[in-house]
């Protein structure tokens, strides 16, 4: 995948993301659970740039690449207890989100977790001016720590 | 007519004999291990390719070296609980002798003499190498020994006879390879796919008996808990890159971006700790299925 193609991804996602937000101020679903997934776009958004020069699908460009870091940093320290409010789960919204219920319940590891992706992120940033190979090995720590949510937390 | 109905019942319990003793729980003849020397550091290898903290770790653990057991599984036979397999001496496996720790992987047949169940995926792990079963076992008893007591299964009649799984294992424990592998990668990735990493498991649907259909090799299945589908691994089903599929199996993310979830996360957890080249043995196995 070439640059310009990741950039037409980039603004492609960004028009999806808007979208998303501009119906989350409307009245169509649930906003807390549109709002969520519009996070995980923009995760998944900034991971697809950065892990294409992982890969070496594009050329690795440190500027990009700590740009991007950086981006995945501030999106995994954003506030987000607004909407990851209870009262949103599967259990109350059905096929409209795949948030578990125990996300909120007793004992859940949910807010650890996102410990976990914040030291993660903050890792990749460290490290993702420093070359190719360094940014491929902190990637795995955050992909980590994504999936130890999805692994609890998220409907298969 | 007394003579012949005599003759009968005899011929009937020497049938009855001759099936129960031909499938007793096999187990390995020591000598084929008496020179075998283990390798921690390469069994250590083989402890993330066979995923055995996948189930064997706490239910919410990220611990992938402690492996207490205590994990639920709920099938249509019943409720499995994972054992304890950490070094502990009476209540994981830090007693057992080399030729018990064989017998259990290659012939699912236990300390005591008696079967496994084949929810311990040791239908996979028959086609291990001697070599890698005792280094396997050379870095498993450096692993901690955890004191927790193993719980029963919970499984419903006929489901809990044990000595049935004899006739199972003749029907379905087949150790020859299932696909061809022309070449040494592909080879390599057979024996981490078919052997240790046992991925058809979950990926190969199952007859009415749980034996996986060898004729739906990696085409999916339903979950074994009733909801979802595990999804195929064919080229019909999946069309990643090899590199693509890697890479999944090294940091959990699809070529969306998605990330992996469920059952899976666990195994990226494992496998993730492969080399980079056997990631991609595993790759070009699964992209050469049909």
């Amino acid at each position: 995948m070439n640059f310009t193609k990741h950039l037409a991804l980039m603004v492609a996602a960004l028009t999806l993301a808007g979208t998303t937000i501009a119906h989350a101020g409307g009245h169509d679903g649930n906003p807390a659970a549109n709002a969520r997934q519009a996070h995980m776009k923009l995760y998944a958004f900034n991971l697809d740039v950065i892990g294409a020069m992982a890969k070496g699908e594009i050329d690795y460009n440190t500027d990009a690449a700590q740009l991007t870091a950086n981006n995945l940093l501030a999106l995994a320290m954003m506030h987000q207890d607004a909407y990851w409010a209870p009262g949103t789960s599967r259990t109350e919204l059905g096929s409209e989100t795949r948030a578990l219920p125990s996300i909120w319940e007793d004992g859940s590891r949910f807010g650890e977790i996102g410990g976990q992706l914040i030291e993660a992120a903050s890792q990749l940033a460290a490290v993702a001016g420093e070359g190719q190979d360094a940014l491929r090995d902190a990637i795995r720590g955050v992909g980590g720590a994504c999936s130890a949510c999805h692994r609890n937390y998220r409907q298969r | 007519m007394k003579r012949s109905m005599m003759w009968l019942s005899v011929l009937a319990a020497f049938g009855i004999a001759a099936a129960f003793w031909l499938t007793l729980p096999a187990v390995v003849n020591p000598e084929r291990f008496a020179s075998l020397q283990g390798n921690a550091a390469r069994g250590e290898v083989v402890f993330w390719a066979g995923g055995c903290a996948s189930c064997h770790k706490a239910e919410t653990s990220d611990d992938d070296l402690a492996l207490p057991g205590g994990r639920r599984f709920a099938t249509q036979f019943g409720t499995f609980v994972a054992p304890n397999i950490s070094s502990d001496p009476t209540h994981g496996i830090g007693d057992w002798t080399l030729v018990e720790f064989a017998s259990a992987l290659l012939h699912g047949t236990s300390p005591e003499g008696r079967h496994y169940y084949p929810a311990f995926p040791y239908t996979s792990y028959s086609r291990m190498s001697d070599q890698d079963v005792v280094d396997l076992r050379a870095f498993m008893q450096t692993l901690p020994a955890l004191p927790a007591a193993s719980q029963p299964h919970e499984l419903t009649f006929p489901f809990n006879v044990r000595t049935a799984l004899g006739a199972w294992k003749s029907l379905f424990l087949k150790p020859a390879w299932v696909r061809p592998a022309e070449t040494p990668e592909l080879e390599r990735g057979r024996y981490l796919v078919e052997a240790l990493g046992h991925c058809a498991e979950c990926h190969t649907p199952r007859n009415f008996l749980g034996g996986t259909l060898a004729s739906a090799w990696m085409e999916g299945a339903p979950h074994p808990a009733g909801k979802g589908r595990i999804p195929g691994l064919v080229p019909s089903a999946l069309d990643w890159s090899a590199e693509d599929i890697a890479y999944y199996l090294e940091t959990g993310f699809t070529p969306d971006f998605d990330s992996a979830g469920g059952e899976m996360a666990d195994v990226v957890a494992t496998i993730g700790r492969l080399s980079a080249e056997d990631r991609l043995s595993i790759a070009n196995y699964i992209k050469a299925l049909e």
